[in-house]
């Protein structure tokens, strides 16, 4: 799996609130989300997830609940709150900004 | 981010802690079915997808831990789970578990049962008003001193005296009775801040001559005689056949200066009495505030010149007086042993810590595969290390919950044991100071010895531990920094063991010496009581005089009774009276301090009831009636001081005041040992009672030779009860006890400091048995090749032997060095022997060494027989 990174520290949490935005989803949903859309690029390391998502309900940026997927089975689904929002999009401004940076240093240092 | 929000949900999760472990597994579940479902869709067959899943997902304990970390309270609630982890842990090993306990037990019961007493004998401050401000200021003062002080003294806003022992017969209330009476200036009560709990305490008033026929009762006798009836104050009771009135009550518990007072007279200010200007008792007084100990101490110099003319003392009066804190003054004697026996303490509680740290860390290492599996599973270091914390705390704890129970049992011993004149040991107890220093101690012994082993456990272990647990041989004695800490620990158990054994060994050889000392008399066979004829009827001096010599005679024709005598003092009973000696042929200097004699009236065959030789002369006899010329005996040190070459006898001296008669010399007694048995003896002059009237006496009573003088005692209390109902017969002991008395203090130490050293030595030989044993469990495979070979078995015992008498001789070495510092505390307690004595600490040290030698032999025994081809194949 040569082609595949790890998730940059400190952002797994950015992803995840950025996928909850979308729709409430449980962990595994958020996970196979993630490596989608990074069309694969990033594997997601599982075992860290949920820890993630931990953190988050604690801050109170995500809210949990127990509900019955498509399939008929129990799964607890998070789903972003008001708060998590801004976060999210504090976070997202953050990391355009310093991209950004690292964009122009890379092109013209 | 402590918000609020997150504060709810904290508390929501502890609350429902076991609801969100199912939820965690419950989500892993789903989880790894999800993804299982995935691969199958991408082609992987079904059992495959499923191994496939779980490995994406990584350690689930490890992620489940991460999980439950990342919720808040979970720091609390997995201590708490490793806490009952460990203590189901524990339970299922008793082997450790057990000897563990019992150290701790031990280490920490000695400790604060010790500390306890030490506490409220030495560190609690008086309980009384504002103690800092209690001064002692005079170890013996007379009256005319007191009065004096009280006139005069600015420092202070009270001057009190305390005067111990004076026995008063108390008639009218039931059997009549010897009542313990303490004589106190009027002001008493007031300058230590105590308030009587009934009626009142003394008027400043009472201490005018006639004034002082009034008495405070001390609550014990209050609830004993009048059961505990508040209409006892104002009563009139007949003491020393006078009529008393009971004036007040003290506070349960109260006790100043002396322990068992039941009463408190007191002391009558009158320059007109013969007793003006004898010392009687302990001078304190209250500063007043802001007034230091040194401006207190500068006043009172100032007034000894004019005291000294006032007194007509001689030139050195005054020297060696001091105003010190009173607590300081009343602590003084005990303290001594009493902070021996705390660094005795301390020294158990270093074995047993030592000891403990050792289980532990032989603990960790038949862990080692336990912590490889785990950390292998995915537990982290820090995890694995608090686990080992902990496991440590809760046993320590146990421990020092076992260690109250033994402290509260070593408290009640303690006051058993500890000699019961020692001020304030009635108020030593079992209260939650006790326990909170149990507590403290127990964690801090966990917290100490536990963090070696939490990460000695978790360095390296996953590569070690591995492999060893995958078979791979590895050479040396295992885990070698857990090997030199396991080291150190016998080396400081062994160390703190030979100061302990030094300690018990001086205290021995004082206690042997002390009662191998020739005490001048012979106490075995005698009983001795006390005698106090008050009624009106003796008032009369050749009335009483009469009445002792009758008593005398009749109890000495009792069958299996050889001779009776009495004294005013008895040897080694704590009392004594001295006074200025003349000699008429040997005129002192002008203004040179006379010598100091020590003398006591005797009367009927005293010396022979005793057993106090006569050496020249004769003694006293019918003809030293109270018209005869004025006859004395004295002692053999006397003799040889006055007249060194010279017989005594016939010589004439004066005792007191220059206007007392002259006496002459009759006889020369063997000395006596009066003071305590470890000093010399004193010069001492005896005086019969007839010529010098004492209204109590102390009788004492030799048996037939092989017979028991108590059997006597029916017979003594009747015709003491037929000659007069109202006299009361007290302190009945037999001189054999009150000589193991005076050695209560000598005994009380050695015989703790023995117990300390027997479990100090006990413990070291389990250390030093536990490290070769698991050392040559270690080294099995080492020794299997050694012997396979061809090393011969002397070799091999020579090998484990070896490491043992190494760790001895050095914890022996070390051990020795301390002793000789430590041994300094004992200085002023020893007797007969030297602190440093080379004899005692070279035999000590041998016999450590000996007991290392034997604990080592059962292991080397064990290495031995190792079987090589088996040792090979093990593991």
């Amino acid at each position: 799996m040569a082609d595949r990174s790890t998730i940059l520290p400190g952002t797994l949490e950015m992803l995840v609130l950025r996928t909850l935005s979308l729709q409430p989803m449980h962990g595994w949903g958020i996970m196979e989300r993630i490596e989608q859309v990074s069309r694969g690029v990033f594997s997601l390391n599982q075992g860290s997830l949920y820890p993630a998502l931990e953190r988050a309900l604690r801050a109170g940026w995500v809210k949990a609940e127990w509900r019955v997927t498509e399939n008929g089975r129990r799964a607890r689904y998070y789903a972003i709150t008001r708060a998590g929002l801004a976060r999210l999009d504090s976070e997202q401004r953050e990391w355009e900004r310093s991209s950004r940076a690292i964009n122009l240093i890379l092109r013209k240092a | 981010m402590p918000t609020l929000r997150g504060l709810l949900y904290a508390l929501r999760t502890l609350l429902q802690r076991t609801s969100s472990d199912r939820d965690t597994a419950d989500e892993i579940a789903f989880h790894v079915e999800r993804e299982t479902e995935r691969l199958v869709e991408q082609g992987v067959p079904g059992g495959d997808a499923r191994r496939r899943a779980l490995a994406r997902f990584g350690g689930t304990t490890r992620w489940r831990e991460e999980a439950a970390e990342a919720r808040p309270g979970h720091v609390l609630e997995s201590v708490w789970r490793d806490a009952m982890l460990a203590a189901r842990a524990l339970i299922g090993r008793p082997a450790f578990t057990l000897p563990a306990l019992v150290t701790l037990a031990l280490g920490i019961g000695a400790n604060t049962a010790v500390l306890s007493v030490v506490r409220a004998t030495v560190l609690d401050p008086l309980p009384f008003r504002q103690p800092e401000r209690l001064a002692a200021i005079w170890n013996t003062i007379s009256v005319a001193e007191l009065d004096y002080l009280q006139q005069n003294a600015r420092s202070f806003e009270d001057v009190a005296a305390f005067s111990p022992g004076w026995g008063y017969s108390m008639v009218g209330v039931g059997e009549p009775m010897q009542v313990d009476v303490a004589r106190t200036s009027a002001n008493f009560f007031r300058t230590l801040g105590v308030a009587p709990v009934a009626g009142r305490a003394f008027l400043d008033s009472e201490s005018a001559p006639g004034q002082s026929a009034v008495v405070v009762l001390s609550h014990e006798l209050w609830v004993e005689r009048f059961a505990a009836d508040p209409g006892a104050v104002g009563q009139v009771v007949t003491m020393n056949d006078s009529p008393h009135r009971i004036v007040g009550v003290a506070p349960a518990g109260f006790e100043a200066f002396q322990p068992a007072v039941q009463g408190w007279i007191p002391l009558e200010i009158d320059p007109a009495s013969p007793f003006y200007r004898g010392a009687v008792a302990l001078g304190f007084g209250r500063l007043r505030s802001g007034v230091s100990l040194a401006q207190a101490q500068q006043e009172l110099s100032a007034f000894i010149p004019r005291l000294r003319i006032l007194l007509d003392a001689p030139r050195d009066y005054g020297t060696g007086f001091a105003v010190k804190p009173l607590h300081d003054a009343i602590v003084r004697e005990s303290r001594q042993s009493l902070l021996v026996l705390f660094g005795a303490a301390c020294f158990i509680v270093l074995i047993a810590g030592a000891n403990y740290g050792n289980l532990l860390l032989l603990r960790v290492g038949s862990r080692r595969r336990e912590v490889a599996v785990r950390t292998a599973l995915g537990a982290s270091r820090s995890r694995i290390a608090r686990q080992f914390l902990i496991e440590s705390l809760v046993l320590s704890l146990a421990g020092g919950a076992l260690g109250v129970v033994v402290g509260a049992a070593g408290v009640r011993a303690l006051r058993a044991l500890l000699p019961q004149d020692l001020p304030r040991l009635g108020s030593v107890s079992v209260d939650a100071g006790l326990i909170a220093a149990c507590a403290a101690l127990a964690v801090l012994i966990g917290l100490i010895c536990g963090v070696a082993p939490a990460l000695l456990a978790t360095r390296g272990a996953q590569h070690d531990a591995l492999r060893e647990a995958g078979g791979i041989a590895r050479g040396g004695s295992g885990g070698g920094s857990g090997a030199r800490l396991r080291g150190a620990m016998v080396v400081v158990e062994f160390a703190s063991a030979l100061v302990l054994l030094v300690g018990a060994g001086l205290m021995l050889q004082t206690a042997w010496r002390m009662q191998r000392v020739d005490p001048g008399f012979d106490a075995e066979g005698v009983l001795t009581f006390r005698l106090q004829p008050t009624s009106s009827r003796l008032n009369a001096e050749p009335a009483r005089v009469a009445y002792f010599d009758q008593l005398i005679a009749r109890i000495a024709a009792l069958p299996g009774v050889q001779a009776v005598g009495s004294s005013q003092h008895l040897p080694l009973a704590g009392a004594n009276w001295g006074t200025s000696l003349a000699i008429e042929e040997q005129p002192a200097a002008p203004g040179a301090t006379p010598p100091r004699v020590i003398w006591r009236t005797i009367n009927g065959d005293y010396l022979d009831a005793m057993g106090i030789p006569l050496r020249r002369g004769r003694a006293f006899g019918a003809q030293d009636a109270a018209d005869a010329p004025p006859a004395v005996i004295i002692n053999e040190t006397m003799a040889r001081r006055f007249w060194p070459d010279r017989d005594p006898v016939g010589k004439r001296i004066r005792l007191g005041a220059p206007t007392a008669p002259w006496s002459t010399i009759v006889g020369v007694v063997g000395d006596v040992r009066f003071n305590a048995l470890n000093t010399p003896a004193e010069l001492e002059v005896y005086r019969p009672l007839a010529q010098v009237w004492q209204g109590s006496a102390y009788f004492a009573v030799r048996a037939s030779p092989g017979g028991d003088p108590l059997r006597a005692m029916p017979a003594i209390r009747r015709i003491v009860r037929e000659h007069d109902g109202t006299v009361p017969i007290s302190a009945v002991r037999p001189m054999e006890a009150i000589v193991s008395q005076s050695l209560g203090q000598t005994t009380m130490v050695m015989g703790l400091l023995l117990a300390f050293a027997a479990v100090g030595i006990a413990l070291g030989a389990v250390g030093i048995y536990g490290v070769i044993s698991y050392d040559v469990a270690q080294r099995t495979r080492e020794i299997g090749i050694r012997s396979a070979l061809g090393a011969a078995s002397g070799a091999i015992q020579w090998l484990v032997l070896r490491r043992a008498g190494v760790l001895a001789l050095l914890g022996v070495g070390i051990g020795a060095a301390a002793a000789a510092v430590a041994a300094r505390a004992l200085e002023s307690l020893v007797f007969g022997v030297e602190v440093r004595d080379p004899a005692t600490y070279g035999a000590l040290a041998l016999l450590l060494l000996l007991v290392a030698l034997v604990a080592a032999f059962i292991p080397a025994r064990r290495a031995v027989r190792v079987d090589p081809v088996l040792a090979l194949r093990s593991d």
